[in-house]
């Protein structure tokens, strides 16, 4: 074809696709990109929300996973809209994998979002967020309400339960396995078992998603081991009492290597996705899948039942039988130039509007922090995840603990790409040791 | 020239050309396949990667165009703009400064050349 | 017009002065605080940041990672676009559309490049599934998730996307060697391969000059594609300097320490790249 047609060809696509494109009546502000921080230079704060008459805009930062989803956002916005004329609500998203860098992002562009979801990681600094009212903070739960500097600067959404065993009923079955492991022995047993049946008993994660690779073994087992032997290690492990290296969190480690070196992990798993990790498992690929309580939600969602998929709690190696829940919360911005509508929106969805609070707590599986909970239906998957724990004792996360307890920022994901070397390979006391080093150094910066 | 090149150097030509052909195409594969696999439905791209889509779907497309984080205008029109302006603003003041540049003394010369120099290490 | 006023560079040296020196001097300065990027207030600690440099292993590994890199793309790079260069310059008529070919993945978005590479070399992904097809399946390993795998497969990715610019570059330099030096060398019974090595290299030196410096430059920066394929690879084991300033920058709070790193590299890039300039201009006829 001669070179004026092809590019006739690729001008008429290029209209029809902005002319479709154009045909929508959301807008949305794209985030900001990360500059350099060469390019990083003091600049004024100025904010976004505009007063232009008697219409109040407020951007409210969200993120978007596989539950969700642009709708269930949208839905949120419109009700909202509705009940209060006056107020508009203008969503922005957090792109890439870590939210607090993108919050920190924005605000050093002056750009900071007044309202905020997942601000945990700034809330450290002081300054970042307002104080919310005292009336708002009384209808949570009071173990929920997180203290920075004795300051009350966020306001709780929701807790959300962390981490159980998924598995494919039909993979057990043909392996011959008839029950759930209640102890590490029995886990051991039936990893042998699948292994022999030519199964692989466990999927992995790794590629860009560091979290995941370690996300359910830590939460779901280590937290568990290192909460039974001492109750306050987040004090303690602050203060220097006790150090990164004790061997109650080797051995806990040193046991999930013990499932790593045996070869129960799929051959890819460093090189899938989360999304790509979960997308095979559901597929078939392994029997089981430590992961996190949001696919409950989502396995309900799509149609499988119990009889499909069952699930169960890791068995920790030291018999410890606790679970832990992590807190949400939302942050209305220092910068914020309608704390008051900011606030009423924050009362509105969490809690104001039984209905809006429902549907966003069951859109990821989550559980409600008012003083009167918001119950809603769930699925069968769901209902059986949450009855797990029936026996179990509740313990705080120790890499989300919020207020003066917390761990110092970069923390954690410093853990996640050790857990990560640990993975593949390395030893586990020689990663821990570098652990302390690290803290200690974070620690001094954050001061 | 064409007289200067004997038999031997002509077969020569031809290997060296095949050599480039392949190259060609081993380079361009990752985009075949990227083409291809807009008009194929997921499975069909995990199960048969290279395969032709036949026939073909415009759902993916679709999805995309219609997805309500993507404002293709608007994004298109960010582009444009910042395209347009840069450029634009770019060549009428480097063109202005290398006229002056070149058009001096030698000594002076060398003191802006190397200034704008060190710019050029941080573009790339 | 014998006229020439200084105010024709005057605009491109204030925006110069304004995007470039400026926030570099601001680097500089907060290379020598420890402002952690949020709060409002920050200390002047002196050189205490580029003593911690020393002794952070983590930056070490990022810096062994990045030379690794650096190497291995410039020389094949190098090495391979002149090769297609000289090839090139004898196709005739298919010239065109191979330079195309070649040149395509430069213009595309490296985020864009990131997303279809990782389809390819992921477990399940195409690469595998073709190797099974031809049978090859015993061969078939983790390119991403496997530490020293997890770097060749950079490295390739960079390749492929910065071969094309490369041979532009040598192929516009080849074709500015004059023919008759060539016909000089084949009255005096020279091969090809005597062609290329004594007429055609010391020609181009100037070409392979800044083909070198800027592809050592650009895989110095490299960024875009560690963050989306591997994210810092499994544990460390891919992560570049530029990947270790963002980190400790947004993700630790260390905005000063991160700026500090900053300014090392720019240290580096400038003495390679004044290195190079001084050899070129050695080796130039």
């Amino acid at each position: 074809m001669s070179k004026k047609a092809v590019s006739m060809i690729l001008a008429v696509a290029m209209m029809a696709s902005m002319v479709s494109g154009c045909g929508k009546s959301s807008s949305n502000q794209p985030g900001s990109d990360m500059k350099e921080p060469a390019n990083a230079t003091e600049q004024p704060v100025n904010n976004e929300s505009s007063t232009n008459g008697e219409d109040i805009t407020l951007t409210w930062a969200v993120f978007e996973t596989d539950n969700y989803t642009a709708e269930v956002w949208q839905h949120i916005i419109d009700t909202f809209e509705a009940d209060n004329p006056g107020i508009k609500i203008e969503k922005v998203l957090m792109t890439g994998d870590s939210r607090p860098q993108f919050l920190k992002t924005m605000l050093a562009a002056g750009n900071m979002p007044d309202i905020n979801i997942d601000p945990v990681d700034l809330a450290g600094t002081d300054g970042i967020y307002a104080e919310v009212p005292e009336e708002l903070l009384g209808n949570y739960e009071d173990a929920s309400i997180a203290t920075y500097n004795g300051k009350h600067t966020l306001v709780p959404a929701y807790k959300a339960l962390r981490t159980q065993c998924y598995y494919h009923k039909d993979q057990f079955e043909e392996a011959g396995i008839t029950e759930e492991p209640k102890t590490w022995d029995e886990f051991l047993d039936i990893c042998e078992k699948l292994a022999a049946a030519g199964k692989t008993p466990l999927m992995g994660v790794g590629a860009s998603d560091i979290w995941a690779t370690s996300f359910g073994w830590w939460t779901g087992v280590t937290n568990a081991d290192i909460q039974k032997a001492y109750p306050t290690f987040n004090e303690d492990i602050l203060s220097g009492k006790l150090k990164w290296t004790d061997p109650v969190i080797a051995d806990s480690l040193n046991a999930w290597k013990t499932l790593i070196d045996a070869g129960y992990y799929h051959k890819g798993s460093m090189s899938f996705s989360y999304t790509q990790a979960s997308e095979e498992f559901i597929n078939g690929s392994t029997a089981m899948f430590m992961d996190g309580a949001w696919s409950a939600a989502g396995y309900d969602a799509s149609g499988l039942t119990t009889d499909d998929m069952g699930v169960f709690v890791m068995p920790a190696p030291s018999g410890a039988k606790s679970y832990c829940t992590m807190p949400q919360y939302w942050g209305v911005s220092e910068t914020c130039q309608n704390k008051e509508a900011a606030f009423a929106f924050c009362e509105y969805v969490l809690g104001g509007n039984t209905d809006i609070y429902k549907y966003y707590l069951q859109a990821d599986g989550t559980y409600s922090v008012t003083k009167d909970p918001a119950e809603y239906e769930m699925g069968s998957i769901q209902t059986k995840f949450s009855e797990n724990y029936k026996e179990y004792e509740l313990i705080p996360e120790i890499m989300k603990m919020v207020g003066d307890t917390a761990i110092p920022t970069g923390f954690e994901d410093f853990t996640c790409k050790s857990l990560q070397n640990i993975f593949t390979g390395a030893s586990v006391e020689s990663e821990l040791e570098t652990w302390d080093a690290e803290m200690e150094r974070l620690q001094a910066a954050s001061e | 020239m064409k007289y200067l090149k004997n038999r031997s150097s002509r077969f020569g030509n031809h290997i060296l050309k095949l050599i480039l052909i392949l190259l060609a195409v081993i380079f361009a594969l990752p985009l075949y396949i990227t083409v291809i696999n807009i008009f194929k439905p997921t499975k069909m791209i995990s199960a048969s990667p290279m395969s032709l889509p036949i026939p073909p779907i415009l759902d993916n497309i679709k999805s995309v165009l219609q997805s309500p984080n993507v404002n293709i205008g608007q994004m298109y029109f960010n582009s444009i703009c910042i395209t347009v302006f840069g450029v634009g603003i770019c060549i009428l003041i480097s063109s202005m400064a290398a006229y002056y540049i070149v058009r001096t003394k030698k000594n002076r010369e060398a003191l802006y050349i190397f200034i704008f120099y060190l710019g050029l290490w941080f573009h790339m | 017009m014998r006229k020439k006023s200084k105010l024709f560079v005057f605009p491109a040296f204030l925006i110069y002065t304004l995007l470039m020196i400026v926030p570099i001097a601001g680097a500089f300065y907060l290379s020598l605080t420890d402002w952690n990027g949020i709060s409002a207030g920050f200390n002047l600690i002196g050189f205490k940041n580029y003593a911690a440099m020393f002794k952070d292993t983590r930056l070490h590994n990022s810096i062994g990672v990045t030379i690794t890199i650096t190497f291995v793309v410039s020389i094949t790079v190098n090495v391979l676009g002149l090769f297609i260069a000289s090839l090139l310059n004898n196709a005739g008529k298919i010239t065109n559309t191979l330079r195309s070919i070649f040149f395509l993945p430069y213009v595309m978005s490296t985020v864009a490049i990131s997303f279809i590479w990782f389809s390819i070399l992921s477990y399940t992904g195409v690469l595998n599934s073709i190797l099974e097809s031809l049978g090859f399946g015993n061969i078939i390993t983790d390119y991403i998730g496997n530490s020293k795998n997890a770097i060749l497969s950079i490295c390739v990715i960079e390749i492929w996307r910065t071969l094309g610019f490369h041979m532009v570059l040598y192929l516009a330099s080849i074709q500015t060697v004059p023919e008759d030096l060539y016909e000089a060398c084949t009255v005096d019974g020279g091969s090809r391969w005597q062609k290329f090595r004594y007429v055609t290299l010391p020609m181009i030196v100037p070409g392979i000059t800044i083909s070198v410096i800027m592809s050592i430059m650009s895989e110095m920066k490299q960024y875009d594609i560690v963050k989306v394929i591997t994210n810092g690879g499994p544990g460390y084991s891919t992560e570049t300097i530029t990947y270790n300033i963002v980190t400790q920058a947004f993700g630790n709070n260390m905005l000063g320490y991160s700026s500090a790193i900053a300014v090392f590299l720019f240290i580096i890039i400038a003495a390679v790249s004044m290195i190079q300039l001084k050899a070129g201009s050695k080796l130039e006829v």
